[in-house]
């Protein structure tokens, strides 16, 4: 089954990648949003089945949008992701206590990024 | 006496006579003459001067025979009294029987008419006895009678004629009694023998009795007893002689002195003190001028308080003798007065001089002692044991002198003086003198090192010190060292006024302010250098920045240093007697307060060193992260307090931030853009998009293993920074050793499997207290690491073996083994064994650093071993219970002993700069300055040595010989420090290595000398790319005979190629080159781990730019112009850099080594 991810990335590169990784290896459908604020709108209109939140970005950063995510009722039971290069373990566990499903590691690899998804998940 | 009844009521009155009696008229007429006779001889007596009373009883018998001769002649004139019984009136008779002195009467024939009770008893007869042997016996003592006898014929002028008999004797004796004229009563002493035959003296009175008409008619003799008398007289006597003998003898002065102040008596005792005889003393004009002249007013005055009435009782007086004594003396006087009259002084001297020198001796000690005892400062202790001195000897000036800290002159120190302005003089005079040189006295004092004593000051040799004494009225001076063990540390110089002779008192005192003296001076020297080094300490304790307290023995701060105050923004007094906890945590506000098991709160009471970090506060409750340390201080053993010190870390928390907060950044910017990468490099590669032609597929490849390897790298960066910045803190608890191997093993299957190796693990089971996902990181990496290097179908086996404290972990493999060299150094970062190893295994050469660092915090130990037949073990050691880490958990930086080194530099002043150099990169350094040390120093396991080769100094180029000969067989490196680098290397050949510049940069000569302790190892290999093949071979053929492996490359193409295949050590480069050129080269060098530092000689054909030069710079660098160099230049540089080629801490291009660049 397709799923629908969205993708918030302000790299246009990364997004791109990820788009390709997720569209080509498992054929799901990506819908792709280039800051917080257009992620938390896109993820209102179109119910994605996931959502992959980049951390570092201007404005409003990942953990101020999973909470935008959160507080809206269209948005709460969405899963999300977070996508970070941040590797320092005190960032990891203020990441993990936001209550997001799963913390993604960047560099990503493409062929595998889908099945860390499925599984974080627990998708078949 | 009868014993009448009627006579008992009155028996002790006088007896009335009763008027009836006959006789008794005439008796109570004589009585008024006789009472008065009595009176007028005491009367008499008192008027005469020479009256002893003592003499009146005789007088008294003398009247009292007279009136018994009286009334004897009214009693016996009685013609009908029979001879026995004399008729005697009652009354008379009862007044000669009651008298004291004995009577007898004879009459003229001789017989006895009458004796009274006195007789009687005087003689010891009874009155019957008498009567019956009157005549018969002898009553005088043998030959007395006759004396008597002629003694009466002498006083009555008769013939003396001695008669034989008794009875002519008594005829005698009364015609002699007969011719007396009746006022006469003689008196004789007669020696009389009483019945028991015992004689006594007695005093006869004898008169005659007469009757009415003047007719003799017997003879009454009175005696009076004079035993007792004689007693008494013999006693005075001797009394008399005993006052005198103790008056004549005694050691007090005594003297009877007139009310005018003159010498009535004077003892002897007198001479013996004052030197005056009787004589002498009694001619003085007053009683005072026997005095030395300061004691004379004392003296008058006391004279006249005592004429005055008052009892003067031993006032002390101090007399000054002309021979130069002092006597402590105590006078009394009192005065003997009649009716206020005064008639005379009793005057009674003491010498109390040795009592009193006792009693000096004595006060001066305890007036010494608390001065010597005190620890306080204040009046200088010389002073004041001066002027105890002083005044406990009565002398009048004291001048401490101290000796010079050089020992070369005397200069004034303190001084004591009486009271006046001669004294006063004579100090204001020495203050700030100094004595050096001459002879005066204190001076001799010194030299002599005793003391030099001069009683007579005016008769001694004129120097300054005795002049401004004598001007100033002093007679005697001495002066005496003060010591401190056998060191003279001051001299003391003493005047007096009075001519004092040296005597074993004063030297006594002397010694005594000598002695305390010395010890206060000595300890006052002491104390001022422990004062100067306290100094010292103190200004070095203040310059620090660490705040610094000393705590005692309970805990409390003792002493706090300027910045422990102003760290906790408090005074220091403030901080004083604080403990550790309350000192630091004590102004913590309620809501910051520590948790109970805050170490610092037991602090106190441990005796071992504690340090951490925590927050300080302030006394106004602000607080500052700070790192603390307290260390114990333990004094011959035993805990004496500790030293707290603590600084202020904010700025490390500020650096410690920014830096987290750059990785931070980095990891990320450096991610982002090698997500894209690796991302798309992983989709093309994948084929998933698309076919892609074979060199596509294998430049994506490449590009994808590399970025792989860049992720890798970062990876490992950051996790080493993090593990070792110890800000996450290991999770332990306990973890079967057995689950993280399986775990591990599991992790590196796929891996394994791909090489073929295939993981062995024993069933042996541990627990140890670890973090499971640390351990597992250390576990896999090793693993890893057996994986990458062993062989396909070895086998990568892991065992554990536990031991009594923890656990050896190993991981064996098979692979290529590990050099003995570098078994160590593999665990430091991006140490390998081989610099290309990360390119072909993938490592990024901090995986064994990351390893270390995590075993390190489980308190364990990881090392390598070479396997004997083939291959490597890494072994892990792990505690079961892991020691807390208290500090921040920054690994110790194991700085490993490079080796002795024998420095020979005879420049004292670049010889201590090279030397710390060397010793802070850990090589001992062995320093000498001369030839013959060098060579001795050169016999002693020295494993190399830094030679100077500079003229003037120890001439290297002489020495060389020597030592190679000395050391044939070690061949110990020797490299030659010079002053230029231009010296001829042909002498060279002696087997030095090369010379290093003087003054050496550090870099260049550590890089020399790290060079020689290794020594070359293989082959040194130059690259030289240089497309003119001719030159090219001349270049090579410079360095063929230096043993110097050398390839030539003409082209980009053949460079690349000859960098895989011959591994060079340095590339000599042309910059022209047909398929490229010099820049292609360098830039692809760069690209290449490994390669990216290659020492480099750039030979090019024309001057290059500074950009040019930049860009072509990769490690050492050096640039030669082909037209001006020769090849022996070349030779020479290549040479150099050959030897630093395997230094990898090259880091700046040099330029400035090579003439002519």
């Amino acid at each position: 089954m397709a799923h629908k991810i969205l993708i918030i990335d302000d790299e246009d590169d990364i997004r791109e990648v990820a788009a390709l990784s997720l569209q080509t290896v498992a054929g799901w459908d990506v819908i792709m949003a280039s800051s917080g604020a257009q992620g938390v709108a896109r993820a209102s209109e179109q119910h994605p089945d996931a959502i992959l939140l980049d951390v570092m970005m201007p404005g409003m950063d990942g953990p101020t949008t999973f909470r935008e995510l959160r507080k809206n009722p269209a948005t709460a039971g969405i899963p999300v992701l977070l996508l970070t290069a941040k590797v320092q373990g005190s960032d990891q566990r203020r990441f993990a206590d936001l209550g997001v499903q799963a913390i993604l590691f960047k560099p990503f690899d493409p062929l595998t990024l889908s099945a860390q998804i499925s599984s974080a998940l627990g998708w078949s | 006496m009868s014993e009448q009844p009627e006579d008992k009521g009155i028996r002790t009155g006088v007896r009335p006579v009763p008027a009836a009696r006959g006789g008794s008229p005439q008796l109570w007429l004589i009585l008024p003459s006789c009472i008065l006779a009595l009176w007028a001889g005491a009367v008499l007596a008192r008027r005469l001067p020479s009256f002893q009373w003592e003499s009146l009883p005789v007088l008294a018998a003398g009247i009292a025979t007279t009136v018994f001769a009286l009334i004897l002649n009214r009693v016996l004139l009685r013609p009908e009294a029979a001879p026995a019984q004399v008729p005697i009136g009652e009354g008379l008779r009862e007044l000669l029987d009651s008298a004291g002195p004995a009577v007898i009467a004879t009459d003229l024939r001789g017989h006895l008419i009458y004796c009274n009770p006195a007789a009687e008893r005087l003689l010891g007869y009874r009155g019957a006895e008498l009567l019956e042997l009157w005549g018969q016996t002898e009553l005088l003592a043998p030959g007395e009678s006759e004396r008597l006898v002629t003694e009466m014929q002498k006083l009555c002028h008769a013939d003396p004629s001695l008669p034989s008999t008794p009875a002519a004797r008594m005829a005698a004796y009364l015609d002699c009694v007969r011719s007396l004229p009746p006022s006469m009563v003689p008196s004789f002493d007669a020696q009389v023998r009483r019945k028991d035959g015992s004689i006594f003296p007695v005093t006869l009175h004898i008169s005659a009795l007469r009757d009415a008409a003047g007719q003799l008619t017997g003879v009454v003799a009175v005696g009076v007893d004079q035993s007792a008398v004689l007693h008494r007289e013999q006693a005075q006597r001797e009394s008399q002689e005993r006052y005198r003998d103790l008056f004549e003898n005694s050691s007090e002065m005594i003297a009877t002195l007139s009310p005018a102040g003159q010498f009535l008596y004077a003892n002897p005792a007198w001479k013996r003190s004052f030197g005056l005889d009787y004589a002498a003393l009694m001619s003085l004009h007053s009683f005072e001028d026997a005095f030395s002249s300061t004691t004379r007013g004392e003296a008058a005055a006391l004279f006249r308080r005592a004429l005055d009435g008052e009892m003067i009782e031993r006032a002390p007086l101090r007399h000054h003798t002309p021979d130069g004594r002092l006597l402590e003396l105590e006078l009394s006087l009192s005065r003997r007065h009649k009716a206020g009259i005064p008639l005379a002084v009793r005057c009674l001297l003491r010498d109390v001089t040795q009592q009193k020198q006792r009693e000096n001796r004595l006060a001066l000690q305890l007036a010494v002692s608390p001065i010597i005892g005190e620890q306080a400062w204040g009046d200088p202790p010389g002073m004041r044991i001066l002027e105890a001195l002083c005044i406990s000897q009565g002398w009048d000036v004291a001048v401490q002198w101290m000796v010079d800290a050089e020992q070369q002159h005397l200069e004034f120190g303190t001084a004591w003086g009486t009271p006046d302005r001669h004294a006063e003089t004579l100090i204001q005079g020495s203050m700030g003198m100094t004595l050096a040189g001459s002879t005066d006295l204190p001076e001799r004092a010194w030299k002599d090192g005793r003391t030099v004593w001069i009683t007579d000051l005016a008769s001694a040799g004129k120097t300054p010190r005795i002049e401004a004494a004598l001007n100033q009225e002093m007679a005697s001076g001495w002066a005496t060292p003060v010591r401190a063990g056998s060191k003279v540390l001051a001299v003391l110089e003493f005047y007096c006024r009075f001519r004092l002779r040296e005597d074993r008192e004063a030297m006594a005192a002397i010694e005594t302010a000598a002695a305390s003296l010395g010890q206060v001076l000595a300890r006052t020297q002491e104390r001022g250098q422990t004062d100067e080094l306290k100094r010292q300490q103190e200004i070095l304790l203040d310059s620090v920045t660490d705040g610094i307290c000393g705590m005692d023995r309970n805990g409390g701060v003792s002493f706090a240093n300027q910045a422990a105050a102003r760290l906790l923004g408090a005074p220091a007094d403030f901080l004083i007697g604080k403990p550790v906890h309350e000192l630091l945590h004590g102004s913590a506000p309620p809501d910051r307060q520590c948790a109970q098991d805050c170490p610092l709160r037991s602090a106190e009471t441990q005796s071992s060193s504690i340090s951490g970090e925590d927050n300080i506060f302030r006394a106004d409750g602000s607080f500052f992260p700070a790192e603390y340390s307290l260390t114990p201080i333990r004094g011959q053993g035993r805990f004496s307090g500790s030293v707290l010190s603590f600084r202020d870390i904010s700025q490390r928390y500020a650096l410690d931030r920014l830096k987290d907060e750059f990785i931070s950044t980095v990891s990320h910017e450096l991610r982002t853009p090698l997500t894209s990468i690796r991302g798309a490099l992983g989709l093309l590669t994948s084929g998933i998009l698309g076919d892609v032609n074979e060199k596509a597929t294998n430049l994506l490849r490449i590009a994808l293993t590399n970025s792989d390897r860049l992720v890798r790298l970062i990876n490992d960066i950051l996790d080493l920074e993090r593990i070792q910045s110890g800000r996450e803190p290991l999770a332990f608890r306990t973890v079967q050793l057995a689950d993280i191997v399986k775990q591990a093993i599991e992790d590196m299957q796929p891996m394994a499997d791909s090489a073929g190796v295939r993981l062995i693990h024993d069933t042996t089971t541990a627990e140890v207290t670890a973090d499971p996902d640390r351990l597992l990181q250390v576990v896999t990496n090793l693993l890893s690491n057996a994986v990458k290097f062993s062989p396909p179908n070895s086998p990568v086996s892991v065992m554990l073996r536990p031991g009594v404290t923890g656990v050896i972990l190993s991981v064996i493999d098979h692979g290529r083994g590990i050099p003995a060299d570098k078994l160590e150094t593999i665990f430091g970062r991006f140490q390998q064994v081989d610099a290309s190893d990360s390119r072909q295994k993938g490592g990024t050469g901090l995986g064994l650093a990351i390893c270390r660092t995590i075993v390190l915090q489980h308190s364990g130990r990881v090392w390598a071993e070479r396997n004997p037949v083939r291959g490597s073990t890494f072994r892990i050691f792990l505690p079961y219970e892991p020691a807390p880490l208290v500090s921040s958990g920054r690994p110790m930086e194991t700085e490993t002993g490079h080796g002795t080194v024998v420095l020979a530099d005879a420049d004292s002043e670049s010889r201590p700069r090279i030397a710390a150099q060397l010793a802070r990169h850990g090589y001992s350094v062995v320093q000498t300055a001369t030839a013959e040390q060098t060579l001795s120093a050169a016999g002693q396991n020295a494993q190399a040595i830094l030679l100077d080769s500079a003229p003037g100094g120890i001439n290297g180029w002489e020495i060389l010989p020597q030592l190679r000969q000395l050391d044939a067989s070690s061949k110990t490196p020797v490299v030659l420090l010079s002053v230029e680098d231009s010296q001829s290397h042909d002498d060279l050949s002696g087997g030095a290595e090369k010379p290093a510049a003087k003054p050496p940069q550090e870099e260049a000569l550590l890089a020399e000398l790290s060079r020689a302790l290794r020594g070359l190892g293989d082959k040194a290999r130059i690259l030289v790319v240089e497309d003119d093949r001719d030159l090219a071979q001349i270049i090579s053929e410079v360095f063929t005979r230096d043993n110097i492996a050398v390839r030539i490359a003409h082209s980009l193409q053949e460079t690349v190629d000859a960098c895989s295949a011959f591994n060079p050590h340095l590339m000599v480069l042309d910059i022209g080159l047909p398929d490229g050129d010099g820049f292609n080269v360098v830039d692809w060098l760069r690209q290449h781990e490994g390669l990216a530092r290659l020492p480099l000689v750039v030979y090019s054909g024309r001057e290059l730019s500074y950009a040019e030069r930049s860009h072509l710079t990769l490690g050492p660098t050096y640039f030669l112009a082909k037209a001006r160099v020769q090849p022996q230049q070349l030779e020479a540089l290549v040479l150099t850099m050959l030897r630093s080629s395997r230094q990898m801490d090259e880091t700046a291009p040099r330029e400035s080594a090579v003439p002519n660049s």
